[in-house]
């Protein structure tokens, strides 16, 4: 349980990640932060960050930064709106600088260009969230947001400057504005477009990683301040590698965005230290641009490497959930995996597998004579046969229901499903597939199938137990007569004066009622016989007609009302009169005795014939008391009778009389009260 | 004397026509008077003018079964003996016909020496119970020639008062009593002050107050 909840946990954490402008929406204050930062970055990068020498020139440009952030991290529908506002802060600066009006306007344009080009290639990408977790993500990121943005930005200011007047050399003022874009995209881009993307106040985690954080940039710090010192002087170049480990660290730990902050903070030191000469040992001879070249340089390969260490530790995340839910999934299933490699014989049998049978890992080597050794030794055969026939290619799929042994010296009953993965040569390399433990649901099966045999025998005997007692009923009568009257003429031959007249009476009543038991017995194997029909072409209106007639007397004791419905001039059935006339009469009298005890005066009974496509149907329909059973069929079954003195043999005789004619009898309950009858004969 | 008015019948009620006669030929070799009914009904019908005996009763017949008819005989107050006869007798059926007060169920085809032991006893049950009635009869006819004294005086001397305090009772002389007493036991026709006590049980007269 605690580990779906983690799972679970682990999702709902990443929805709740939402796009700082979804937060914030078009509110004003948003407007307006970002407005002031702009101004405010491009006031730092008018009067700190301006390279003291000629062409003048910001050793980076933040407010591209800011703005390509705001872009990513925004729907385009506000983009306008965003561009309007970085104009306005821009054009503020004018009144702060000594530069011309038309010239800041020119570079203010060609700036806007730049972050606009960046977001817009990047939205085609795809989603910012994933750009600096991939290989692919970073290389978009590199190739479309750092190199060819600023170059189009650089193109396009330069031009707007020159245009404007204020430009000499156009192609030297590229290449520079081209460097500072680049590193300015660099060192501010990832984390300025993670900080954007980013919700929720920060967590501990997140709190102890900023501490670690913190103390990378104040060894990076230490280090290139301190170590020019040690040097004294000597290797120079040689230092030029001293943030190699630093950015190493950054890469590893903190991904792309840290490699950008450990960039800006080297940058930042070395701008300051050379530029401005604060620490006067000229760590890094040669101009400023250079410095940006070398680090563009250095710093390239490891955001590539932080992404891609990203990129991996995403999928290894994603594996490892993917590996719990496919644990949990298992276990919870009782199913197991193995993988056996037809080759070598080697099989891979999942741990979880083997604790199903009682064992741990290493207590059943991954060999299949060491697995098999563990499959019921009656199954083996079966087991063998099933996995060679599916091994050369016979069946499509391997799956075989057996039994395995268990530790503890039960057997647990396993359904194997299996697939060959690997062929060469029309020969099978390698098959994959499951075990699952079936035994508790091979339990029910059986306990079920006992269950259903038990019934069937108990209803077979309380069938029969019930037609013993009928028969013996129909028997018992004669034979109650026979000696009673075998007694009475035993006693009147003790008479002193013979009574011969009542002698004889009661030995011809034995003699009678003898032949009746006989009867009785013949009649009931007659039940069980198949009947010979004496077939004929017969119309069975008049059939019908009949058993109206022999029905009457009952249906006006009753007070059965009997409407007749009978299609004229129906086609002929061939079948047995007599027989047919006694399925007629039986169903007649059902439909008259249910009603009997039904409310007197609704009682109406209807008999309908029709033909429809060579079949003649009967409908016997009744407004008696229906069927008590929730299958109508109930009521065919043999000794099934509703009547208090009925024999239950009636429906069942008739139907095996229809059938015997070709035809369907079956019984459905009425919308109202009552139960319909349907005999389905085919035309002769 | 009533006794020798009593002619008692054994009536049969069966749907089949066969048990039937079988049943009386049998009870008439042994010279038994009997009478057979097809449905519960007819015999239902012949009980209204009176019937004397027992009623061999079958219990599967079509219409009202024969637990039916026990159960009509009974709410009428006809307390006819009743064998019961079935061709298939369970034992739920025969404990509800006993319970309702049956002397017997047999089982066809019955013993025919069974079948008559039920019916002898049976009549034998009559012919006391119908003894029983006679003799009430005749202490109710006794009891009803009483003047209304004679009346208080006998129920005061069944509860063994002496004739002193009867008359103390009933504010007369012990003298007058005595004769009352007298006429009493001679028209009740007993013997002694036991059976009289036993005359005023029978019939019902409180021995309190």
């Amino acid at each position: 349980m605690e580990r779906i909840a983690e799972l679970i946990g682990r999702e709902s954490s990443a929805r709740r990640e939402s796009a700082l402008s979804a937060r914030l929406g078009a509110g004003a204050l948003w407007w307006f932060g970002i407005g002031a930062t702009l101004f405010a970055v491009n006031l730092i990068g008018f009067h700190l960050l301006m390279i003291p020498s000629e062409p003048r020139m910001a050793i980076i440009w933040p407010a591209n930064a800011i703005l390509l952030a705001a872009f990513v991290s925004t729907p385009s529908r506000h983009w306008i709106g965003l561009a309007a506002v970085a104009l306005v802060a821009r054009l503020a600066i004018v009144f702060s600088t000594p530069l011309p009006v038309d010239a800041t306007l020119a570079a203010a344009a060609g700036n806007l260009a730049q972050p606009l080009a960046a977001a817009t290639c990047l939205r085609y990408w795809g989603s910012p969230r994933a750009l600096f977790r991939s290989l692919s993500g970073i290389t978009a990121f590199v190739a479309l947001a750092a190199v060819a943005a600023p170059a189009i930005g650089s193109v396009v200011t330069a031009i707007a400057l020159w245009m404007a007047g204020a430009l000499a050399d156009v192609s030297q003022h590229v290449r520079l504005r081209f460097v500072t874009n680049v590193l300015g995209t660099l060192t501010l881009g990832p984390p300025l477009i993670l900080l954007m993307l980013r919700s929720g106040p920060p967590t501990r985690a997140w709190m102890s990683r900023a501490g670690e954080f913190a103390l990378l940039l104040g060894a990076l710090a230490a280090a290139e301040r301190l170590a020019p010192l040690a040097a004294e002087g000597t290797i120079i170049t040689s230092l030029l590698y001293l943030p190699l480990p630093f950015l190493l660290w950054a890469a590893v730990r903190y991904g792309p965005a840290g490699v950008s902050l450990a960039l800006l903070l080297i940058m930042l030191l070395r701008f300051n230290a050379t530029a401005l000469g604060s620490s006067g040992t000229g760590l890094m001879p040669g101009s400023l641009a250079q410095m940006q070249l070398v680090l563009i340089a250095m710093a390239l390969p490891f955001f590539f490497l932080a992404a891609l260490y990203r990129e991996r530790r995403d999928v290894e995340q994603a594996l490892r959930v993917e590996h719990e839910r496919y644990g949990l999934a298992t276990s919870a299933g009782g199913v197991g995996v193995w993988d056996w490699n037809l080759e070598t014989s080697d099989i891979y049998v999942d741990p979880a597998l083997k604790r199903l049978l009682g064992y741990a890992d290493d207590e059943i080597q991954n060999r299949l004579d060491d697995w098999g050794q563990h499959v019921h030794p009656d199954d083996v055969p079966v087991v063998m046969s099933e996995s060679v026939d599916h091994i050369e290619g016979r069946t499509p799929a391997y799956e075989v229901e057996h039994r395995m042994l268990h530790r503890d010296g039960s057997i647990r009953w396993f359904v194997a499903r299996g697939v060959v993965v690997e062929r060469a040569d029309g020969r099978a390399l390698r098959m994959i597939g499951t075990d699952t433990d079936i035994t508790e649901r091979k339990a029910t099966e059986q306990a079920l199938e006992r269950a259903q045999n038990d019934l069937a025998r108990a209803t077979r005997l309380s069938e029969m137990g019930e037609l013993a007692a009928s028969i013996a009923h129909e028997v018992n009568q004669p034979l109650c007569a026979i000696v009673a009257n075998a007694a009475a003429a035993q006693r009147y031959l003790a008479h002193e004066t013979l009574d011969l007249d009542q002698i004889r009476a009661a030995l011809e009543d034995v003699a009678r009622d003898g032949k009746r038991a006989s009867d009785v017995i013949r009649r009931t194997r007659g039940l069980f016989e198949r009947r010979k029909i004496d077939a004929a072409p017969l119309q069975i209106n008049g059939i019908i007609v009949d058993a109206i007639a022999l029905t009457r007397s009952a249906a006006e004791t009753a007070n059965v009302r009997v409407k007749t419905d009978l299609q004229a001039e129906l086609p002929f059935v061939k079948g047995d009169p007599v027989q047919l006339q006694q399925v007629f009469v039986n169903l007649l009298n059902n439909a008259v005795t249910s009603m009997s005890t039904a409310v007197s005066g609704a009682a109406t009974l209807t008999i309908a014939s029709r033909c429809d496509d060579r079949t003649i149907r009967v409908a016997v329909h009744d407004t008696g008391t229906g069927i008590p059973f929730s299958d109508p069929e109930e009521i065919f079954r043999p000794l099934v009778t509703t009547k208090p003195d009925g024999l239950g043999m009636g429906l069942p005789m008739s139907r095996s009389i229809v059938e015997a004619h070709g035809g369907h009898l079956w019984a459905s309950k009425n919308d109202g009260p009552g139960t319909t009858f349907h005999v389905a004969l085919p035309v002769s | 004397m009533t006794e020798l008015t009593f002619v008692p019948t054994v009536f049969i009620v069966d749907d089949d026509p066969s048990v039937r006669t079988a049943v009386r030929r049998l009870l008439a070799s042994v010279g038994l008077p009997s009478e057979s009914f097809e449905t519960a009904t007819d015999f239902l019908k012949r009980a209204e003018s009176g019937i004397t005996g027992c009623l061999v009763l079958d219990v599967r017949m079509p219409g009202p079964s024969g637990l039916d008819l026990q159960r009509a005989l009974n709410a009428a107050g006809q307390d006819i003996p009743i064998i019961f006869v079935t061709a298939h007798a369970d034992v739920p059926l025969t404990v509800r016909a006993m319970k309702a007060g049956a002397l017997e169920v047999l089982t066809k085809p019955f013993d025919d020496q069974a079948l008559l032991d039920a019916v002898y006893q049976a009549l034998e049950k009559e012919r006391v119970r119908r003894h029983d009635r006679q003799e009430l009869h005749k202490l109710r006819e006794h009891f009803d020639m009483l003047t209304g004294r004679e009346r208080e005086v006998m129920a005061l001397v069944v509860t063994g008062m002496l004739n002193k305090q009867i008359a103390g009772e009933l504010g007369t002389t012990e003298k007058t009593i005595k004769v009352h007493r007298a006429q009493v036991m001679h028209k009740m026709e007993a013997d002694s002050l036991a059976e009289l006590v036993r005359m005023a049980d029978r019939l019902g007269l409180s021995s309190g107050d």
